[in-house]
């Protein structure tokens, strides 16, 4: 298949979970509602990458840092809802204010935030794996029913598949070596592959959200 | 690409691989150690709540079939006794009305431990005779509904019953509720537990940290013996919906 289709369908992929959570957003309890503003402002981005490659600036870049801090700001925002981040105040304070400060450094000192910038992604798929391990964890103890049907475990191995390839290809990017664009291209392929497969993995957690808050103790 | 890039790649390749098998691997052995979890916890409070039921049906039945004959006996035997003392007559009154409120208690206590309505006339029954008994303290409002229906099992009424007066209990407790709408109900073969009352409401993360009580973990174990599911709806100022559902 042409590499440029497969980029189309595996970006706009994430339009399913979008289009799913958007139907469902009153419905569902508060709890997941970051999840889905993800999911929709990922589906925006895609659009406005497509409208910035054909316009002057001929480069998604700028539209992609901004949308990534987003990303991993809501994504915090999502754990703690589910109950990470919250043994100590100072966990989160220290989490976003160094996601903060890395891209602000990465993007206006170190690098431009017309290029795409990798530092600020490996940094912050690092942070999501962990707090997806540590969600996963809690998982097992805590959840009572069939975990492939568990929204919040299904969005968690989302995460965790998705941002161990981001993390590992990036740093490719952050290395900066002199590979050939062909070699970059197959490197994106791979990753349009996982993103494919994480956006309908997506697409099902949404579809399994509870329409209650599903009464649960820790035991 | 040159050869140098190729294999490169292919390299990168293999280290995808192999990441996808770690986590195919991790997340295999994740859900197969919640289910083993899943089991071992179902089994453990299967055997705790056992253990209450039965203490508690023995302590009922022996209070009530022990203490109530012998209460009765020694009730007879003072009875029989004819004092002409003006005195002694007035003691044996006084010892038959309090030998009356000690069975009258015990037969309270024993019915507390395991009613005996529940055990005769079923589960709608003993809500209905519960609920009156409320309304006669003032203590609650409670509009109790429900069609007569079968349950399958005396296991399952038991469990709905402790959990109907956990729920009235808790709403006498914390809810400064004037009215309490319970409803019970057949629903595509589940049976459906709906209580709502009109008082304070809570926060539910709030609730679950702060509370030492056991009343809502019993409360969910119960319905997790009987493959049920819970749903507590509630907010500050809206008041408390209990949504419970258990297959038929
Ligand atoms: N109907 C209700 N209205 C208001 N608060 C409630 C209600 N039911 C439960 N709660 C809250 O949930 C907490 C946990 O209840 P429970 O586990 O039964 O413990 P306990 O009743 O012993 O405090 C209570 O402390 C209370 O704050
Ligand atoms: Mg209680």
């Amino acid at each position: 298949m042409n590499l440029f289709y497969l980029s189309l369908i595996s970006s706009f992929s994430i339009a399913l979970a979008a289009g799913i959570g958007l139907v469902r957003f009153t419905t569902i309890p508060k709890t997941y509602r970051p999840f889905i503003l993800i999911c929709i402002l990922a589906l925006v981005n895609e659009l406005v990458s497509i409208v910035m490659i054909y316009s002057v600036f001929a480069s998604n870049a700028l539209n992609a840092n901004i949308y990534v801090l987003a990303e991993g700001c809501l994504f915090v925002w999502q754990f703690r809802q589910w109950g990470s981040l919250r043994k100590k105040k100072w966990h989160i304070y220290l989490l976003i204010g160094s996601m903060v400060l890395i891209w602000v450094y990465e993007n206006f000192f170190w690098s431009h935030i017309t290029s795409i910038n990798s530092l600020f992604r490996v940094y912050y798929s690092f942070c999501l794996i962990f707090l997806s391990v540590g969600q996963v964890n809690r998982l097992i103890v805590e959840a009572h029913g069939n975990l492939l049907k568990n929204a919040r475990f299904l969005i968690c191995m989302g995460v965790l598949i998705f941002y161990s390839y981001k993390a590992i290809m990036e740093v490719f990017y952050l290395l900066k070596i002199q590979f050939s664009d062909n070699f970059y291209s197959n490197i994106d392929f791979i990753l349009l592959l996982v993103n494919l497969f994480v956006n309908l993995i997506y697409a099902v957690a949404v579809l399994w959200i509870p329409k209650k808050q599903k009464f649960m103790l820790p035991f | 690409m040159d050869t140098k890039e190729a294999k490169v790649y292919v390299a990168i390749l293999i280290a995808a691989g192999v990441l996808g098998i770690i986590l195919v691997y991790f997340i295999i052995t994740i859900i197969r150690q919640q289910k083993k979890n899943l089991v071992l916890h179902k089994e453990k409070i299967q055997a705790e709540i056992n253990t209450l039921e039965t203490e508690r049906k023995r302590i009922a039945a022996d209070l009530h079939d022990d203490l109530g004959p012998l209460l009765s006996a020694v009730k007879l035997q003072i009875n029989s006794l004819n004092s002409e003392d003006k005195e002694d007559a007035e003691i044996i009154d006084k010892s038959n009305s309090q030998i009356d409120v000690i069975l009258h208690r015990v037969r309270e206590i024993s019915n507390d431990l395991m009613p005996h309505v529940l055990l005769r006339k079923g589960l709608v029954a003993a809500i209905k005779e519960y609920v009156d008994d409320l309304k006669e303290s003032h203590i609650l409002q409670v509009n109790f509904d429900s069609p007569a229906i079968v349950i399958p099992s005396k296991e399952t009424e038991v469990h709905l019953y402790r959990v109907v007066k956990e729920i009235i209990h808790n709403t006498i407790k914390h809810a400064h509720a004037t009215l309490l709408e319970l409803k019970l109900y057949k629903e595509n073969n589940k049976l459906i537990l709906y209580a709502r009352d009109d008082g304070k409401g809570f926060e539910y993360d709030q609730a679950i940290k702060n509370s030492r009580g056991l009343g809502l973990s019993n409360l969910a174990s119960r319905i997790e013996i009987l493959k049920g599911e819970l749903f507590i709806e509630s907010k500050p100022g809206k008041g408390t919906a209990y949504t419970i559902e258990i297959p038929l």
